[in-house]
């Protein structure tokens, strides 16, 4: 028995150690090497259309909420109060805490990681390799720019908000590693997406969209991270050497962490910009384009651009938008960036807390009469989700239509061809986010261009561009500027043009101006709130008025129960300001009969003793808290103080502090080599 | 269920179809997915042998083989041996009186562990099927290939081995009376495999590693003895005693240190808890109360024209992490004001931030044991059974949330803990309103009695008021029994009955102020990914239970 025994296990013996390699590697249909994916282009844009959407869901959707941008300006402003979510927009570094921009800091880097993954495989595939020789773009050298530009573009965001970053470590295991001179970084993704546009299609072409990025968006990526490069921004002064050789100018005291400067060599960075920026613009762009003329009987091609955006198509004006569906998660336009809507079970859907807000002087004295932006831009009324009507935003702390006043009105639910679509909830409203259009590009081109000064022709016609379709004329074209003034113009230019969509701010750091404007703002929000305490009005060098009150009342337009107003009608309490009202959502809680607004005293005095007021009262019209807020209501005084950049009060000489702190992982596992600066927290 | 896919090229195998459906077909709202299998593979051998009675000897070896690690690291050698003298049976120890058997044991003993799963060591793609991660174009999700694992693939990892080493005696006396065991031990685990957090610099969150080697050396001691028996008495006890250490040997290159339970969501420090080489796991870091732990009207130079508080010099101010806006009239950038938290400045620089933290509490209690004692008298019985931690500070995050307000307006009405109650107020209810108190005769008046800072901060903060000793003696369970007369029970053809009442978690010594200093806190609760002992946050509260039994035996 014994013996049968041992020859059985004496038989088994050979089986036990054969194959027991091939048992141990395991597959799985499920999961694929790196040829299977690289197999086709159209197998290799899947793994792009990942990190298109990473950075979607994870970098665009937290929109203002992570960075802020459109938060912090002398033209925009955030009303929540108290809150941690303007810290960084107000200035105010100490304020934040360690990991609060972690999630968008590692969702840049696993992108930038991916990207940088997928052309890889792409530069080695004999494909590519083969195409790339060739004179003409195919789709194989138009994937590599794509991926290549893609990555240098999420490098851009990094260094952007996050400053001096440690950069080039993706894809490998990593114990020991520093950081990296912003210069050095731009640099070298500048050279990057050099050597890859040539072989890309440009809009329109090769099946290309808006929606992916082209040779168009490329060129004009690299006028804009030049520009940057070549301009004023705050530099680290703790830590030595961080900046190699690159000599610098600076503007104010340095504080021992950081001053206010721009590299000695900057104008050669400018010549770059202007390069390619007018690549963009003029050889390179493609089906992108200025939208000009409206075949609309409003006749007013800037809202053009905003009522595609709005209707969810692709802006002929966008370089690169990022594509959102509706019904899908992760679209902050129409949420947190939009015209406001309030928090109703009624219409969920109409949920908009709109943070980003017009800071009430800009509101009054920033545009031109005649200037058809004006109104697409900026609004005072939002939507009640609960009544399906419109109503006044008070001025004051609040968010949503709870408070806050003015607000950025160039998105809004109301406003598409087609405002209601299935499964219609919040924050899915399938609106694109739009990185660079075309406006943006030609005054960034301009700046270029003011920048050398060896073009100020070429730049005041970028400018008059802009103006001539603004104001539907070339009456308000600008002329005979040079230097500093016309610097000053574009700047102003953009500040108009471009209200909302994250681009002032970055306007005011590059100026070199960025505490000037900071203060003047603040002091021309200090003189307006003086005169409505002494006087219950105040009249701005515009001409037009804030007063302490204004009255409204709930009007039928034309026979219609909720209409969406368009350009505004002089005449008509409820169309002036235009472009606003309410689309009639056909809801059955919504009885109200008149549910469009009409505002009386909003640019001009009524006294509220007087006539004219009691026979505002005796045909229906009810006085509303406006101006009185500011100075009346602690709170709102408070939060004014605060919201409008307070990080400068105390800093006038300082630099100003913009940046964001890199997460505790990268601090804590760096061995000390990697800090954030600027005040900002480090555990 | 019926499902289509179409147009899959040329490189899809049947079985890449079957999954990764979602791949082709234009808003096709399917998924499928195929988990990668684990395997092992092991050989085992087993010697013993013992001689006389006297000497025992044991050995096992094994050799283990896993498919989630690369090649090069698939294969893991853990050995083991033990060694048992029994010394009472030797001829010299017979002349010792009362000794019924005395034995002494010495083993050593490793073994493995692979628990990762199967995806961590080569970096493959996976089909998406969130729409998070697809992107769109022209209103229409497009797929997409994800990596298959969200982990930076680590070629290198290998097995864990836990070794464990132990030196023991089993003794008997007074005819087993007395019996009792003593075991030293030093037990490590080298290449601690643990999921952990790496800087996004690499594309990646997190990845598995090797970590680092952690040890646990200590004696534990255990006694029972009968203490009286005779006819109508029984009491026996027993009694155990443990001092453990815990101890982080070493760290892999680069390993994060510091980690946050993240109760406060957005609070400060960030990270609560640190790993440090020499030191246990458990160590919490934070900031100290300095004297009474909130500004008072006496850190101040009082303006009573302008009402404005103005720090004295040499009082440390807040950074302006703490506080989001001004509790009242302050100058500057001054941020303190009577009533808001007041911590010690350690690095003397006059502001409290983060280079003030220190470790300010070690969750490992320096002994824990129980001890159990039984009496039966006639037909009644009775049992207790003790335990007890003795030197462990408990970490009580629900006392430091309840002193900042969590979610701004989204805490009106909220619950509070009691101590609320103790804190500073800088309002007073008088005669039906509610007023500002402002000078510092009215704050000194108000707070004679204040114990705890101003809790309507909006910033969550971890100090040593959160800290507490959490030593404890309980009664675990009290069991009193009486058994019925057989006599009485034969009639009714019932061989046993007895009766009896137990209360379970009777009573807890203690000076902790939270629920339950034995705390439990999932470490799923928190999101950190290492092991967060002694947290008291949320920890549902142990029972007492009341059971009254009947033990029938027919």
């Amino acid at each position: 028995m014994k013996k049968i025994v041992i020859y059985i296990f004496l038989a088994l013996l050979p089986f036990m150690f054969s194959g027991c390699k091939d048992y141990l590697d395991v597959t799985n249909a499920g999961q694929s090497d790196d040829n299977f994916v690289m197999s086709s282009p159209g197998e290799a844009f899947k793994a792009l259309s990942w990190v298109y959407a990473e950075y979607r869901t994870n970098a665009a959707a937290g929109g203002n909420y992570n960075w802020q941008d459109p938060l912090g300006s002398d033209a925009e402003y955030m009303s929540e109060y108290p809150s941690v979510n303007n810290v960084i927009a107000r200035l105010q570094p100490g304020a934040t805490t360690v990991n609060t921009d972690m999630g968008i800091y590692n969702s840049l880097n696993v992108a930038l990681a991916r990207a940088s993954r997928v052309a890889d495989l792409i530069g080695a595939k004999a494909e590519y390799q083969s195409d790339v020789k060739g004179s003409v773009p195919t789709s194989w050298t138009q994937l590599y720019g794509e991926a290549k530009t893609l990555r240098a573009y999420l490098a851009w965001e990094l260094v952007r908000h996050f400053g001096d970053v440690p950069y080039g470590y993706e894809n490998q295991v990593v114990t020991t590693y520093t950081l990296t001179s912003r210069f050095e970084i731009m640099d070298k993704i500048i050279a990057d997406v050099k050597a890859v546009e040539g072989k890309m299609f440009v809009l329109g072409q090769g099946g290309i969209t808006a929606e992916r990025i082209s040779r168009t968006f490329a060129n004009a990526l690299i006028g804009e991270i030049a520009l940057h490069a070549g301009s004023w921004q705050t530099i680290r002064t703790d830590i030595i050497g961080l900046y190699g050789t690159v000599q610098f100018d600076t503007k104010g005291a340095d504080d021992a962490l950081c001053v206010y400067a721009r590299r000695k060599d900057y104008i050669e960075y400018i010549k770059v910009a202007e390069q390619y920026l007018g690549a963009a613009v003029n050889t390179q762009s493609g089906t992108a384009k200025l939208i000009t003329s409206d075949t609309r009987s409003v006749n007013n091609p800037f809202q053009k651009h905003w009522q595609e955006i709005n209707s969810r198509r692709i802006s002929p004006e966008s370089l690169f938008e990022i594509g959102c569906v509706a019904g899908i998660g992760n679209a902050e336009y129409g949420y947190s960036m939009a015209r406001p809507g309030s928090n109703s079970s009624v219409n969920s859907y109409l949920n908009t807390f709109a943070a980003i807000r017009i800071i009430p002087s800009f509101f009054y004295n920033s545009y031109e009469t005649g200037d058809m932006r004006r109104d697409v831009s900026m609004v005072i009324s939002g939507s009640n989700a609960a009544t399906g009507q419109e109503n006044l935003i008070p001025l004051g702390v609040g968010t949503r239509i709870g408070g806050g006043g003015p607000s950025i009105n160039k998105w809004d639910k109301n406003r598409g061809d087609v405002p209601l679509y299935t499964n219609a909830t919040f924050r899915s409203s399938g609106i694109n986010y739009v990185i660079l259009r075309m406006a943006d590009v030609m005054l960034l081109l301009a700046e270029a261009k003011a920048d050398l000064g060896s073009d100020n022709a070429g730049a005041l016609t970028l400018v008059n561009q802009i103006r001539t379709r603004a104001f539907g004329n070339s009456s308000k074209n600008l002329s005979g500027l040079s230097g500093d003034a016309l610097l000053d113009a574009i700047y102003n230019e953009r500040k108009l043009e471009l209200l909302g969509e994250g681009a002032i701010r970055w306007d005011m750091i590059r100026s070199g101006k960025f505490n000037e404007r900071a203060i003047a703002i603040r002091k021309e929000m200090a003189d307006m709130t003086a005169g409505l305490q002494a006087s219950g009005y105040y009249t701005f060098p515009s001409g037009r008025t804030i007063s302490n009150y204004v009255w409204t009342k709930y009007v039928q337009i034309g026979g219609n129960v909720a209409t969406v107003t368009q350009t505004p009608v002089d005449t008509d309490p409820a169309q002036y300001p235009g472009w606003r009202g309410i689309y009639n959502w056909g809801i059955a809680a919504y009885t109200a009969t008149a549910r469009n607004l009409a505002i009386q005293g909003l640019y001009t005095y009524i006294d509220p003793a007087g006539t004219a007021a009691t026979a505002l009262v005796a045909s229906g019209y009810t006085r509303a808290n406006w101006g009185i807020t500011v100075w009346n209501d602690a709170n709102a005084k408070a939060m004014l103080n605060a919201a409008i950049l307070d990080g400068v009060v105390g800093r006038e000489n300082n630099a100003p502090r913009y940046f964001h702190p890199m997460p505790l992982t990268v601090i804590d596992q760096s061995k000390g080599k990697v800090t954030n600066g600027y005040g900002l927290p480090n555990k | 269920m019926r499902i289509s896919g179409q147009k899959y090229p040329a490189n899809f195998t049947m079985d890449n179809a079957f999954a990764m459906i979602s791949q082709y077909g234009a808003n096709l709202v399917i998924s499928s997915g195929v988990s990668t299998p684990n395997r092992l593979q092991s050989y085992f051998g087993r010697a013993n042998y013992s001689l006389l009675d006297k000497y025992m000897f044991a050995a096992t070896f094994r050799a283990d083989g896993s498919s989630n690690f690369s090649p090069e690291h698939r294969w893991g050698y853990f050995p083991a041996g033990s060694i048992a003298w029994r010394i009472s049976q030797e001829s010299f120890m017979k002349s010792i009186k009362n000794l019924d058997d005395l034995k002494l044991r010495v083993s050593y003993g490793e073994v493995g562990n692979d628990a990762i799963s199967a995806d961590q060591w080569s970096q493959l793609w996976a089909a998406t099927s969130d729409t998070r991660w697809q992107y769109g174009l022209n209103k229409l999700l497009q797929p997409s290939y994800d990596l298959a694992s969200a982990q930076l693939a680590n070629r290198d990892l290998k097995w864990e081995t836990t070794i464990t080493r132990n030196i023991g005696l089993d003794f008997s006396l007074y005819n087993r009376r007395l019996t009792g065991t003593v075991d030293v031990y030093q037990n490590s685990t080298k290449d601690l495999l643990m999921l952990t957090d790496i800087p996004s610099i690499t594309g990646f969150t997190t990845s598995y590693a090797n970590i680092g080697q952690t040890s646990n050396k200590g004696v534990e001691i255990s006694l029972s003895g009968t203490i009286l028996r005779n006819k109508d008495w029984s009491i026996t006890a027993s009694a155990n005693i443990n001092f453990n250490r815990g101890n982080i040997d070493k760290l892999a290159d680069g390993m994060q240190s510091a980690y946050g339970t993240q109760f406060l969501q957005s609070g400060i420090p960030n990270a609560d808890y640190k790993l440090l080489v020499g030191k246990p796991v458990g160590i919490v870091m934070g900031y100290q109360r300095d004297g009474k732990g909130f500004y008072t009207p006496d850190d101040f130079d009082f303006n009573s024209t302008t009402g404005m508080y103005t720090l004295k010099t040499g009082v440390a101010d807040l950074s302006k992490a703490f506080v989001a806006y001004r509790a009242g009239l302050v100058p500057g950038s001054q941020q303190a004001y009577p009533g808001l938290p007041k911590f010690v400045d350690n690095v003397k620089d006059d502001v409290i931030d983060d280079k003030d933290m220190v470790e300010i509490g070690n969750t490992n209690p320096k002994s824990t044991g129980g001890f159990n004692l039984n009496v039966i008298y006639k037909s009644f019985d009775l049992g207790m059974y003790f335990n007890w931690s003795y030197g462990n500070d408990i970490y009580n995050a629900n006392k430091l949330a309840t002193l900042y307000n969590i979610n701004k307006g989204g805490g009106l009405y909220g619950n509070k803990l009691a101590i609320v109650k103790d804190s500073y107020t800088n309002y007073q209810i008088q005669s039906g309103n509610l007023v500002k108190l402002t000078t510092p005769d009215q704050l000194n008046a108000a707070n004679t009695n204040a114990t705890v800072p101003s809790t309507f901060l909006q910033q969550g903060y971890v100090s040593d008021i959160g800290i507490e000793d959490g030593s404890y003696l309980r009664l675990n369970t009290v069991t009193l029994g009486y058994t019925l007369p057989k006599q009485v029970l034969s009639k009714i053809k019932i061989s046993n009955m007895r009766i009896y009442g137990s209360i379970y978690n009777a009573f807890t010594l203690t000076g902790y102020s939270g629920l339950d200093p034995d705390v439990n806190t999932s470490q799923n609760v928190n999101s950190s990914r290492y092991p967060t002992p002694g947290l008291d946050w949320g920890t549902y509260p142990r029972a007492r239970q009341f059971v009254i039994g009947l033990n029938v035996t027919f």
